[in-house]
């Protein structure tokens, strides 16, 4: 048994023991910290047993589970899941961590959690196809639970929209897959749902160019790509601050990941013939999130829209198919991670200590929050792409890829990255500055186990801005690969 | 014909044993209602059983009338767990009712009927397996005298069947008519030989229309939300659960079989039929407020759903509806009998009454949860299986099935909006309506039926495996 079965199988067992002591719902929270504190350090064991060099899939284990339809339990990591991978088991332990004065229903809120990291982890990990899939649904469930119990006013609506979003998407994939299976069949002689099996297949480009429109939908649903973005805000504005962290730490990196995995590994060709379709999508996506941003009155609002303008920098970084830009939207998947889990962390911070996020009614927290305005404006700096934290490397090693390729069509994205400067000073400057609000006078600062998770992650974002190196080198197999597939 | 020797007796045991029971409880006295209960109950489960222990078996007994194989077992089994588990949660519901006794004689001789139909290898055969199991359910829903709408639904389930019988009997006419016989299989051969002809051709037009009726597939659909909502909910979950299920597995050797020649056309004709059933069916769904009204619908829409299968008609195909059909099954019977606690602890079921359940009824809403999303196709919950066989052989043949495949995506998608709204109501709105009473402590029926069907359909989903292969082992039989 691979260690990676162990990994995913263990915040449901927590799950199940909170479900079993949902009698004492304030030992809930520690079973929730013990799991997934498990599955980060068992995380750190897979870092370091895994080897770079490596082009396979590691760590992997094939178990049959249905053979009589070609299902398996199939589990690996390869250089395109390892970082993601990591990335959810990170951000799983740190949520906790930042919810631990939750008291609602404690027991089900961890233990959601727990289900959610388990189905996050098994997307990045699956082999199989159905198993991929039936991560991928696993995940929708307690995500529509936390933003529909825990959530904000509109939360039914945000829950059922988010729900019906990515289930209709889900289901598109699905109809892309089976139709993938029976190609492969045909060419394999066997029928598999193996992804590394029917990725080697090589469908004619006949049929890529069917299904790769099917999976491009279903994914950018995910990603979430303008027009199909508009469930991300309302889930973000509704979801509480630990479902904002997943949902845009690790959920959107799901149509990032499913995005190369699926769509332009297993159909590479279609992939180049459909590149004009991908830059408009991706560049609208890019202007219009940051555009969007700049007239949001709402802190999280205005955070759900720059997600969208920063996944469009992974869009149009695959778009054009070259080791810069590759490269650089992998690393953006990690880097916007790290960054937006801040974002919506600070975010959570100025909600449930002045109790309202809208920018208007905000004003001069500095002097009442230091703590907090500092690591806020931190995480503003790392997420506009300031030199020195991960956003820069990602975002520049984008525009790099897209200068080569597509020549002066940078502007366009320069552009998204100049607005993020624009609209994340602006929001700073009439959050900390000016006059503080005479309701927010006894406004404390951040709370300890709010800070530590954010401390983390800004060294992390920091370490690996500095360091791009040690990351990139994981990440290079991934970026070969899809090159070798493009035949580039 | 030959005369029926002892060791074909022992094949047609399950059939005889219930003939028996259905016999004896009849004769028990009136207030033996814990003993009618308990003795059905057993003679199902043992009656599984023996169907079980018949797998691999290929015999013709009564002169070639009557087959058991692999497909015939199959759908047996399916049938009488079915409605064992129907049973074992009718315990409580019976407690009431004056006619108790009469109620379980019912249940055992609709089994009786139904474990006919898979065995039938003529139209005579399985017409009467068929009537048998409707004529005995005609009278469930009003068996509840307390419920003031089961009459006016026995009426309408009563004339709608009588004239859904009326037309299968002229469509069977006219294909004797033309054929000169009434064997599944010989009919199939006379009309590969003869070719197109008008006359076959409204008879399978005929027939599909009449069972059409039993299935409850749009536009023959009028009938069903009416009797589902107005029956008790644990005769609904038999009749929607158990009876209507006999109705596919007339449909499998209807299409597959009988008209097999003339499957591109006869698959198509049930492939619009199939379309048009889940949107309707899905579209009223989302209207309605009474849940139970809702899960009428919903099995409407189910009903187009599970012959999907069928008219792909590969092995795979027919698994998926096989496995659809335990899927639909199981969640119906689950739910209906969740439905029933919350009628009885809440006094309704509209959507009013579900706002905030799980702070009531927590055990009740978590199964009535799992049940739902297994409705709405989630993995890894056994509905899921059947939908996605069903979609992945409908796009393995290509052309118009690929757009039937979509048509059976749209509308998962579609339907999960009405189940997930009342998961929401349960879970995330605060209280409307108090308990009226207060949940009794020990023995439950209806928790026993419901987490049974939950239990099978997380095993059955988690490891779907076995099933299938059956499934498809029964499937290869049917040719």
């Amino acid at each position: 048994m691979s260690i990676i079965t162990v990994l995913l199988a263990l915040p449901l067992l927590g799950a199940l023991l909170i479900l079993a002591l949902h009698k004492q719902p304030a030992v809930a929270k520690y079973i929730a910290l013990a799991a997934s504190l498990a599955v980060l350090i068992g995380s750190g064991f897979v870092l370091a047993g895994y080897d770079p060099a490596l082009a396979d899939f590691q760590f992997a284990q094939i178990t049959e589970w249905f053979p009589a339809f070609g299902v398996s339990f199939a589990v690996g990591l390869d250089s395109l899941s390892l970082p993601l991978f990591l990335l959810t088991a990170l951000l799983g332990f740190l949520v906790v961590v930042y919810s631990w004065n939750i008291t609602e229903r404690a027991p089900f809120y961890f233990g959601l959690l727990l289900v959610l990291e388990t189905g996050v982890l098994g997307v990045f990990s699956a082999l199989d196809f159905f198993l991929f899939y039936i991560f991928w649904e696993i995940v929708l469930i307690p995500m529509f639970f936390l933003i529909g119990i825990w959530g904000g006013a509109r939360r039914s609506y945000a829950s059922m929209k988010f729900l019906i979003y990515t289930h209709v998407a889900s289901l598109i994939m699905l109809l892309a897959i089976g139709a993938m299976f029976f190609k492969a069949g045909e060419i394999l002689g066997h029928y598999t749902f193996l992804i590394p099996e029917i990725t080697a297949a090589g469908f004619d480009v006949g049929f890529q160019l069917l299904v790769f429109p099917a999976l491009l939908f279903a994914f950018c649903v995910k990603l979430p790509v303008v027009p199909v973005h508009t469930w991300l805000p309302d889930a973000h504005v509704e979801a509480p601050t630990a479902a904002s962290v997943l949902l845009a730490g690790v959920l959107l990196k799901m149509g990032g990941y499913g995005l190369i995995r699926v769509a332009y590994l297993i159909n590479p060709d279609a992939a180049m013939l459909y590149t004009p379709v991908v830059v408009v999508l991706a560049l609208l996506s890019i202007v219009y999130g940051s555009y969007a941003a700049f007239t949001q009155d709402d802190l999280k609002k205005l955070i759900a829209y720059s997600s969208i303008s920063h996944m469009g920098f992974v869009l149009i970084g695959l778009a054009a198919m070259n080791e810069a830009g590759i490269l650089g939207a992998v690393y953006q998947m990690v880097a916007h991670g790290l960054i937006s889990a801040m974002l919506f962390m600070a975010c959570g911070v100025i909600q449930h200590n002045c109790g309202t996020r809208q920018i208007s009614l905000l004003g001069g927290l500095y002097g009442k929050m230091p703590v907090a305005m500092t690591v806020m404006v931190l995480a503003f700096f790392a997420s506009m792409g300031i030199p020195g934290f991960m956003g820069f490397f990602a975002e520049f090693s984008v525009m790099l890829g897209v200068f080569e390729r597509f020549g002066l069509l940078v502007l366009l994205v320069a552009l998204g990255a100049v607005l993020a400067v624009g609209y994340y000073l602006w929001a700073f400057q009439r959050v900390a500055y000016g006059t503080l609000p005479q309701n927010m006078q006894g406004v404390h600062d951040i709370h300890w186990f709010e800070l530590v998770p954010m401390l983390v992650l800004l060294v992390l974002t920091l370490y690996f801005g500095l360091q791009p190196d040690v990351m990139v080198e994981y990440m290079d197999g991934s970026v070969q690969a899809l090159l070798a597939a493009a035949g580039l | 014909m030959s005369s029926l020797t002892l060791d074909q007796l022992i094949l047609l045991l399950p059939e005889l044993l219930l003939l028996l029971v259905a016999i004896i409880i009849m004769l028990l006295p009136k207030k033996a209602h814990n003993f009618a209960w308990a003795l059905a109950a057993v003679a199902l489960a043992v009656d599984t059983l023996m169907c079980a222990a018949l797998w691999g078996i290929e015999a013709d007994i009564m002169g070639g009338a009557y087959r058991m194989d692999n497909f015939a077992v199959f759908a047996k089994v399916m049938l009488l767990a079915m409605g064992c588990i129907n049973i074992i949660g009718s315990h409580d519901f019976t407690e009431t009712l004056p006619k108790a006794r009469e109620y379980y004689a019912l249940l055992v001789v609709a089994m009786l009927g139904l474990i006919i139909i898979p065995s039938a290898t003529d139209f005579i055969t399985l017409t009467i397996g068929f009537e048998l199991a409707s004529i005995a359910t005609y009278t469930l829903p009003m068996i509840d005298s307390n419920n003031p709408r089961g009459k006016e639904a026995a009426l309408k389930y009563y004339l709608m069947g009588a004239f859904s019988s009326a037309v299968i009997i002229y469509g069977l006419s006219l294909l004797y008519g033309f054929t000169g016989s009434l064997d599944i299989m010989a009919a199939a051969e006379v009309i590969a030989v003869l070719g197109v002809h008008p006359l076959p051709a409204l008879a399978y037009v005929l027939l599909l229309v009449g069972f059409g009726y039993k299935m409850a597939m749009v536009p023959m659909h009028m009938w069903a939300a009416d009797t589902y909502e107005g029956a008790s909910e644990a005769t609904t979950g038999f009749i929607s659960g158990v009876t209507q299920k006999g109705a596919f597995i007339v449909a499998m050797k209807l299409v597959l079989v009988t008209f097999v020649f003339w499957s591109p056309v006869s698959a198509l004709l049930l492939g619009v039929l199939c379309a048009v059933t889940m949107t309707v069916g899905n579209v009223m769904a989302l209207q309605q407020n009474d849940v139970k009204r809702m899960l009428a619908y919903s099995s409407v829409a189910h009903a187009g759903n599970i012959p999907v299968g069928i008219a792909v008609g590969s092995v795979m195909g027919v698994a998926g509806s096989f496995l659809h059909i335990w899927a639909h099954a199981l969640m119906t019977i689950g739910a209906f009998f969740a439905l029933r606690l919350v009628a009885k602890h809440k006094g309704g079921t509209t959507l009013s009454h579900f706002r905030g359940l799980a702070k009531q009824l927590p055990w009740v809403s978590a199964a009535l949860m799992l049940i739902l999303l297994s409705y709405g196709g989630v993995p890894p919950l056994l509905g899921f299986w059947g939908k996605m066989l069903m979609v992945v052989s409908a796009i393995g043949r290509g052309g118009w099935y690929t757009v039937l495949a979509v048509i059976l995506v749209l509308n998962s998608a579609l339907s999960l909006v009405y189940y997930a709204r009342v998961i929401r109501e349960m879970y995330t709105k605060p209280v409307e309506v108090e308990l009226i009473m207060t949940p009794k402590k020990g023995f439950c029926s209806d928790c026993w039926a419901i987490w049974l069907t939950v239990a099978l359909l997380l095993v059955m989903g988690l490891l779907p495996n076995m099933l299938t292969e059956l499934a498809s082992a029964a499937a290869v039989a049917l040719w």
